[in-house]
């Protein structure tokens, strides 16, 4: 699916990426951007099921704590990656509405 | 929700317990999101035990659901053979517990990994596990306080009803009857000499139009 190998994004993941795209947001910087953006309520317990596996996975990194808080950023691979999937995204978009069109004309 | 997060793994409160409270602080409701940490309770347990994403064992992954689906699937087709089995009614002898755990588990692991597989297809057991095993908890849990709360009352069990209309053995082509010659009847004649003599007190009440 234009992947690259052994990668996957899950909606939420995508959205994390999305938001830290804009630059380092520590946990409820993300919730709040997240909300913005997409009106998607990501619980904090959902949050942190997703960001040890981005953290993992390379596509995040954490910065030094400020308070009780800690910023993550993303990292080269996690930009790369969002760009493949959002551009794939894009794609099916575009697909989809042709579609729409057509069968509606 | 502080007992809560002492039950997260030593390493993920080392890491990320302080962040994580933190957040927690943040919620204009914190105590609105229980359920939602303790799904991040499960994942921090289960994600200590699983492969990275890059790990090539994600098609075995894919085969394990799989095969616990069928499990799901064959141990609830078994369940509903005796649930259906008017005459034998084995789930009115056993503690409220055990029933609700053999109704309700099967059920829930089939809608788990149903939904695991549409959630992420690409790796449906990384993504199954904490969900599984919550729904399955809750629908447990519920499954055990219906039908506690039923029996309370003096009530048969929640499927009474439909073991009253599966159980129906008059050759007119019930469910129950095509489950019976589906799986065999052996497993149910193995059984029932032990429970010659009908069924104790508290079994399912049947009755049905002639």
């Amino acid at each position: 699916m234009g992947r690259p190998a052994g990668t996957f994004l899950s909606d939420g993941s995508l959205l994390v990426l999305i938001a830290l795209a804009t630059g380092p947001k520590h946990g409820y910087a993300i919730q709040t951007d997240i909300r913005e953006f997409s009106a998607v309520e990501l619980g904090p317990g959902t949050l942190y099921v997703i960001l040890p596996r981005l953290e993992r996975d390379g596509l995040i990194e954490p910065l030094p704590a400020e308070g009780r808080r800690r910023p993550y950023r993303i990292t080269g691979s996690g930009r790369e990656l969002l760009h493949a999937e959002l551009n794939q995204a894009g794609s099916l978009c575009k697909v989809g509405l042709r579609r729409l069109e057509e069968a509606e004309a | 929700m502080r007992l809560l997060l002492r039950l997260f793994p030593a390493h993920w409160r080392e890491r990320y317990g302080e962040e994580f409270a933190a957040l927690l602080k943040d919620q204009p409701r914190p105590h609105r999101h229980w359920l939602n940490v303790v799904r991040c309770l499960i994942a921090a347990h289960v994600d200590g035990r699983t492969p990275p994403a890059t790990d090539p064992t994600t098609g075995r992954g894919k085969g394990v659901l799989v095969a616990l689906g069928l499990l799901g699937l064959a141990t609830l087709a078994f369940a509903a053979v005796f649930v259906v089995d008017a005459s034998y009614s084995a789930l009115t002898r056993v503690p409220e517990l055990l029933e609700a755990m053999i109704l309700i588990l099967p059920l829930a692991l089939v809608v788990a990994v149903v939904r695991a597989f549409r959630r992420d297809a690409d790796q449906p057991l990384r993504a199954a596990l904490p969900s599984v095993a919550a729904e399955t908890f809750l629908l447990a849990v519920l499954g055990v306080i219906l039908v506690a709360t039923l029996r309370l009352r003096g009530q048969a069990g929640p499927l009474a009803p439909l073991a009253a209309e599966l159980g129906r053995s008059d050759g007119s082509g019930t469910i129950g009857d095509a489950l019976r010659t589906a799986l065999g009847d052996a497993s149910l004649m193995m059984l029932r000499p032990a429970t010659a003599g009908g069924c104790g007190a508290g079994s399912i009440a049947v009755s049905w139009p002639t």
